[in-house]
């Protein structure tokens, strides 16, 4: 596992900037793909979880 | 005293982890210009569930069967959850709750709805911006992946066209659709 930088230091937050690079570099593209055929998006609930997965999702950490 | 000591670093790890996902927030709204992205409150929660009663023949009637109201606290307690509103003037657009897997190496995406209002006021497809927090989250901490968990195998296609690969078994129990970030 990688450690988590403190974000509460210049080095921590250099830190956090420097990983957020590349995702920035792609949101152009995401952004352009994002509002193609608007009209077409599904909406609604985008999971489907049964009774059985929430309540393992409340109880676990996996 | 191990209790107290337990507290404390539970405490700490709700800020950190707050903070982190406070800077998620920010880098998002900064790549999303006019949505307004932040955690979820209750009153977003209670909105979310009167999505249940908005249904017409125009729109997908697809709506969460569980409760946001009933879920929220769950993931309040979890410092390292990842939860997300997205919202263009005030209006409630999208939602997502999830986790930060046990070895932090994965976001997972939950319980993921968006309006069913068409168009959404948005102004943009809501899961790609929902999508971008969670993977903002992800790159901050560490993780390597981001997966929606228990999709619609109807929409796989859109999942894809959001980002995600095809559906796959997640934790050898789970179906999801994973982002490489």
């Amino acid at each position: 596992m990688n450690s988590t930088p403190d974000p509460t230091t210049p080095e921590g937050r250099s830190e956090i900037a420097r990983r957020l690079e590349s995702l920035r570099a792609e949101a152009k593209e995401i952004r352009r793909k994002a509002l193609e055929n608007l009209e077409d998006e599904p909406s609604g609930a985008l999971t489907n979880p049964s009774e059985i997965d929430l309540y393992r999702d409340r109880t676990n950490e996996d | 005293m191990a209790h107290h000591s337990a507290r404390i670093d539970h405490l700490e790890a709700e800020e950190r982890y707050k903070t982190f996902r406070e800077i998620a927030f920010e880098t998002t709204m900064e790549e999303f210009n006019g949505i307004q992205v932040s955690g979820v409150s209750f009153m977003d929660a209670l909105t979310a569930d009167k999505w249940k009663d908005q249904i017409s023949a125009s729109q997908r009637t697809a709506r969460s069967a569980w409760s946001w109201a009933r879920e929220y606290p769950m993931y309040q307690n979890r410092p390292k959850r990842f939860e997300v509103t997205v919202k263009r003037s005030g209006i409630l657009c999208g939602i997502c709750l999830g986790q930060l897997s046990k070895h932090g190496t994965r976001v997972r995406m939950n319980l993921v709805e968006s309006t069913p209002v068409k168009p959404n006021p948005l102004g943009i497809r809501a899961l790609p911006v929902i999508a971008f927090a969670a993977a903002a989250y992800g790159k901050i901490v560490g993780a390597d992946e981001v997966w929606l968990i228990d999709p619609y195998a109807n929409l796989e296609d859109y999942y894809q066209s959001s980002g995600f690969g095809p559906r796959e078994v997640y934790h050898g129990k789970r179906i999801g659709q994973r982002k490489i970030i």
